[in-house]
């Protein structure tokens, strides 16, 4: 067979380069012809004997080699069903979610620590029942105690009027629940006492604490 | 529904499959159909894993990028405050390494004066407090405020004062380091 491919391949007019193919060709592709015509009887009597105990088997124990047939595709099944629901679950969880609650976080911040530090003595009462719903947690009473024996009667007396106005607000560290902002902050008084009024630029950490949906101040650090 | 014409198409395939293959004899293809699911499945598996991986990596490196920028921000407004007289260059070598474009521009083209300035004071300043915060960043860009807390001492208060400072400072990264390209004064 491969003596006649070869001469057949070489009866060919040549042309340039084509020489070089020509013989690679013919000698791996007597190879497989030569195996189909000496293995078949080879392979099928394998065959025969690979299937052979299989059919017998088959038919003394179907329900064994039947129920066996299901074992492997079944565990695959649930395994591989297993792995698909556990990504689905953690991919309901949003990889941006802490950015935005941070966002939202500061955001609060923000017009929190302007109503907090803004009062003006003639309404100051019905503001300081405005901001307590600002806060949280122990802060809240602290902040209430602090208003009614200091701020309150001092305000009243000098007459002042402060108007905060935050200029910029950053997030230093923050949880899921917990996210502590940085506020530059400017108050402008003025009072009896004091007409022109005067810009004080603070440095104020709040931390701000997730309570149900809203974002509420639970601790107010000057420095 | 869909549950119920799923199962009939199944039936029709398995049906059509049998029929096609007759020297299957017994085997019955219904393991097969399993064994696509589970395909399926594993398919489904990594299209979802490799997107959210993606989105999850993404999401990561954002809040790395973000901590190494605080730190950065916070270590150049340490090293621009602590000033002493009598080390001056050394002291401004350090905040230079960390500064970069427009703010390493001005900073060095000021140098001369400030230091004239810094000498003839005795100017002496430390930092007692720093608070920093992120305002908003990505992977290579990023916003910061630090704020200082920092008692001075010069020949006008020769027994020092506290200043405070608030500063806004915008961050790149330059290479794999964090650097600031501009400092401004909050007013």
């Amino acid at each position: 067979m491969s003596s006649s491919a070869d001469v057949k391949v070489r009866t060919r007019p040549r042309v340039a380069g084509q020489r070089s193919r020509a013989r690679g060709i013919p000698s791996p592709a007597p190879a497989p012809e030569q195996e189909a015509t000496r293995t078949p009887l080879r392979q099928r009597a394998s065959g025969l004997r690979r299937r052979l105990p299989g059919r017998s088997g088959g038919s003394s124990v179907a329900p064994a080699a039947g129920r066996r047939r299901w074992v492997a595709p079944l565990a695959a099944l649930v395994v591989s069903l297993a792995v698909l629901g556990i990504l689905v679950g953690l991919s309901l969880r949003d990889p941006g979610a802490q950015q935005a609650a941070q966002r939202a976080a500061a955001s609060q911040a923000r017009t929190s620590v302007e109503q907090m530090l803004s009062y003006n003595y003639k309404t100051i009462d019905k503001q300081a029942a405005q901001i307590e719903t600002l806060l949280t947690g122990s802060f809240r009473s602290e902040f209430t105690k602090a208003m009614d024996t200091d701020l309150k009667p001092l305000a009243v007396k000098n007459q002042t009027v402060v108007q905060a106005r935050v200029s910029d607000v950053g997030v230093m560290s923050a949880t899921p629940t917990t996210v502590k902002v940085l506020v530059f902050v400017n108050q402008a008084k003025v009072g009896a006492d004091q007409k022109q009024p005067v810009v004080d630029q603070n440095r104020v950490i709040a931390t701000m604490t997730k309570v149900g949906d809203r974002w509420l101040v639970s601790k107010v650090d000057a420095f | 529904m869909s549950t119920i014409t799923t199962h009939a198409g199944r039936a029709v395939q398995a049906g059509r499959r049998n029929a096609s293959l007759p020297h299957t004899g017994v085997a019955r293809i219904t393991p097969r159909m399993v064994w696509a699911l589970v395909a399926l499945a594993l398919l489904a598996s990594l299209a979802l894993g490799a997107t959210k991986g993606r989105e999850w990596c993404a999401a990561r490196q954002a809040e790395q990028a973000n901590a190494a920028a605080l730190a950065a921000a916070k270590q150049l407004a340490v090293n621009f405050v602590t000033v002493d007289y009598q080390h001056v260059d050394a002291d401004t070598a350090r905040v230079k390494e960390g500064a970069t474009g427009d703010f390493l521009k001005s900073y060095s083209s000021s140098m001369a004066d400030l230091k004239k300035v810094l000498v003839a004071n005795k100017t002496v300043s430390s930092v007692q407090r720093t608070e920093a915060a992120i305002v908003s960043g990505d992977r290579d860009s990023a916003v910061a405020l630090v704020g200082v807390v920092a008692p001075t001492k010069n020949t006008a208060v020769p027994n020092g004062e506290t200043k405070t400072y608030r500063m806004r400072l915008e961050l790149r990264t330059v290479g794999d380091e964090w650097k600031v390209e501009n400092l401004e004064f909050v007013g």
